[in-house]
């Protein structure tokens, strides 16, 4: 299984399109090895979209309406807010089962600028009925919701990181449930999303020389969320710290404080995220981390102060 | 049907989709009369290949009606073919209506949710490769708005057709020269429209739109055409068609008739039909 997770998730598409001929992946002229495999060996089932987002939607519906299966790929800003209104309508309207992965959720992309920063697409993928949405924390988890999506034949939307990260899973781990726990810990608990989730662990690590055990959720499916299986963890923690690259709104800090509200717990909650500007300049991910508060010092801090608050 | 059978059956239908709206107090009314003989022709002019009784037989031909607001006549042809009920358009654009003021596939004999506009022609596109890919032989039709142009989706789906050779995918413009608040060529220019389209890579023919004569003589080619290029039919209609207060005017987009203008307006849509049948 490669680390990357987008080597991975095409391995899977490739899997697919091998053997079913009513499968296809249309992509907006954006390159990736694994795609030039796939189209290399199963040229009929590939097609170059062209710099048109709107039409590469709207034509992923029309042929699944004619009965294929469609993955599409691209940068996530452009196969999401570029064609909102056609994933909206000509897809999720009709519950028609393409498959859209982005590549460069949150910072991957963060030195070349806001044009190319997905940290509001799950604001509003969250928003729409029947699209299913997943953001894996590594390569096997990213190859799992490929399949998942595949079967499940209904609309969906994976995001992808750029950078390499270790493997968190094991290939025959159960993703059904949409939520992992990490780390078992004492009602402390990080709940992190993608590759915050490695940030998440890395601060855990750090908290035990405190004597601080944090629990550590990786919550890998966005929506259907699994809100049984999150509001249990919200009632059994007292702090409860969420991790993610993207702005407050829509992600997984506003998802929590849904959930929590709904529940009527008291559990303290901090939401670590990107804030809410546009970033111009070359925005680094580690330059980012330090300067929100998403740096696993800063995340250690985090839930230090925290502890001292409910003192 | 002979054509002046089709002419009747237009006017009829035209009388229907007023009703319709006037029962309801809302739709639009001038659009949906602007391709009422465009309609016809497609459905009573032995064009596309469909079943009332089974909505998704699979070798049926697609009809997209891109330009949904003017889904009334849509709406009309249906309920006459038996595809639903016609006590549904009672209910149009009613509570809980099956009948929305745009069109969508909880409709029998309704292919694609429609009414965002630009959406249509790739949405056919991709039904069309669709078929290619599948080996069958059913066409899909587009029909859309010509202010419905200015959408840049159009012209991506267009060049997405042509790049492909889709023949199996015809596109007819509804060239009403008005959009809901003004004339087209006051708004952004589309002449010369059909040079447009065959930059855009399409055999583009032009046709009278109230014309069945002609409209037949396109449409019935299409099975047969040997070519590479996929063909658009820019129909010059007139917005309104066949109530002269309605006709060709920036006012009545989905402005209904009240008072007088209604009997006046049943009186016209009567006397125009010579040969009608109900």
């Amino acid at each position: 299984m490669p680390l990357d997770f987008r080597d991975a998730a095409f391995n899977g598409v490739y899997e697919i399109i091998a053997q079913d001929k009513d499968a296809m992946l249309l992509y907006n002229d954006m390159g990736a090895i694994g795609l030039d495999r796939i189209r290399a060996d199963y040229p009929k089932q590939v097609i170059n979209m062209g710099i048109a987002e709107q039409n590469m939607m709207s034509v992923a519906s029309g042929l699944a309406l004619a009965g294929k299966i469609v993955f599409t790929y691209g940068i996530i800003p452009h196969v999401t807010g570029r064609c909102y209104e056609q994933i909206k309508l000509d897809i999720c309207s009709m519950n028609l089962p393409v498959i859209n992965l982005g590549i460069g959720s949150g910072l991957s992309y963060g030195v070349d600028g806001p044009t190319h920063h997905a940290i509001q697409d799950l604001a509003i993928m969250r928003a729409l009925p029947g699209m299913t949405i997943y953001n894996p924390a590594d390569a096997v988890t990213a190859s799992a919701c490929i399949r998942m999506a595949y079967q499940s034949r209904t609309p969906a939307y994976l995001r992808m990181d750029k950078d390499q990260h270790q493997a968190i899973y094991s290939p025959e781990h159960n993703f059904n449930n949409g939520i992992s726990t990490l780390l078992p810990g004492n009602r402390i608990t990080l709940i992190a999303t993608g590759i915050m989730t490695h940030q998440a662990l890395a601060a855990a690590k750090e908290l035990v020389k405190d004597g601080i055990m944090v629990k550590v959720v990786d919550l890998f499916r966005i929506k259907p969320v699994n809100r049984d299986g999150l509001v249990q963890i919200i009632e059994d923690s007292e702090i409860i710290v969420t991790i993610e690259e993207h702005i407050f709104y829509g992600g997984i800090g506003s998802l929590i404080s849904e959930l929590a509200e709904e529940s009527g717990s008291k559990t303290i909650i901090k939401y670590l995220c990107l804030g809410e500007g546009t970033y111009l300049g070359s925005t680094s991910r580690k330059w980012a981390h330090e300067r929100y508060g998403l740096s696993t010092s800063a995340i250690c801090q985090t839930i230090i102060e925290t502890c001292k608050e409910r003192v | 049907m002979i054509i002046t059978e089709l002419e009747a059956k237009a006017a009829d239908i035209r009388r229907q989709v007023l009703e319709t709206a006037l029962k309801a107090g809302k739709g639009h009314v001038p659009p949906a009369f602007s391709w009422v003989e465009l309609g016809v022709a497609l459905y009573y002019g032995n064009i596309l290949r469909y079943k009332p009784s089974n909505p998704q037989w699979k070798e049926r031909d697609r009809f997209l009606l891109s330009k949904g607001h003017a889904c009334l006549t849509l709406y009309v042809i249906l309920a006459d073919l038996g595809f639903f009920p016609t006590s549904e358009l009672d209910n149009f654009a009613g509570d809980g209506s099956l009948l929305a003021g745009h069109p969508d596939i909880n409709i029998p004999g309704v292919d694609v949710v429609s009414g965002s506009l630009g959406h249509g022609l790739g949405i056919g596109a991709g039904l069309a490769m669709g078929a290619r890919l599948s080996g069958e032989n059913w066409l899909v039709f587009v029909l859309l708005g010509d202010g419905e142009c200015d959408e840049g989706s159009t012209w991506e789906a267009a060049m997405f057709a042509s790049h492909h050779k889709l023949i199996n995918l015809v596109a007819i413009v509804d060239r009403n020269r008005l959009s809901a608040t003004n004339f087209t060529e006051e708004t952004l220019k589309l002449e010369p429209l059909a040079q447009r389209w065959q930059s855009f890579g399409w055999e583009a023919t032009t046709v009278d739109g109230h014309n069945f004569k002609q409209i037949l003589e396109i449409l019935s080619t299409v099975q047969q055409r040997k070519s590479e290029l996929p063909l658009v039919v820019i129909a010059n209609t007139t917005k309104g068609k066949g109530v002269s207060f309605m006709e060709n005017s920036p006012l009545w987009h989905h402005r209904l008739p009240k008072g007088e203008e209604v009997p006046l307006a049943f009186q016209e849509l009567r006397s125009s039909d010579k040969n009608s049948i109900s």
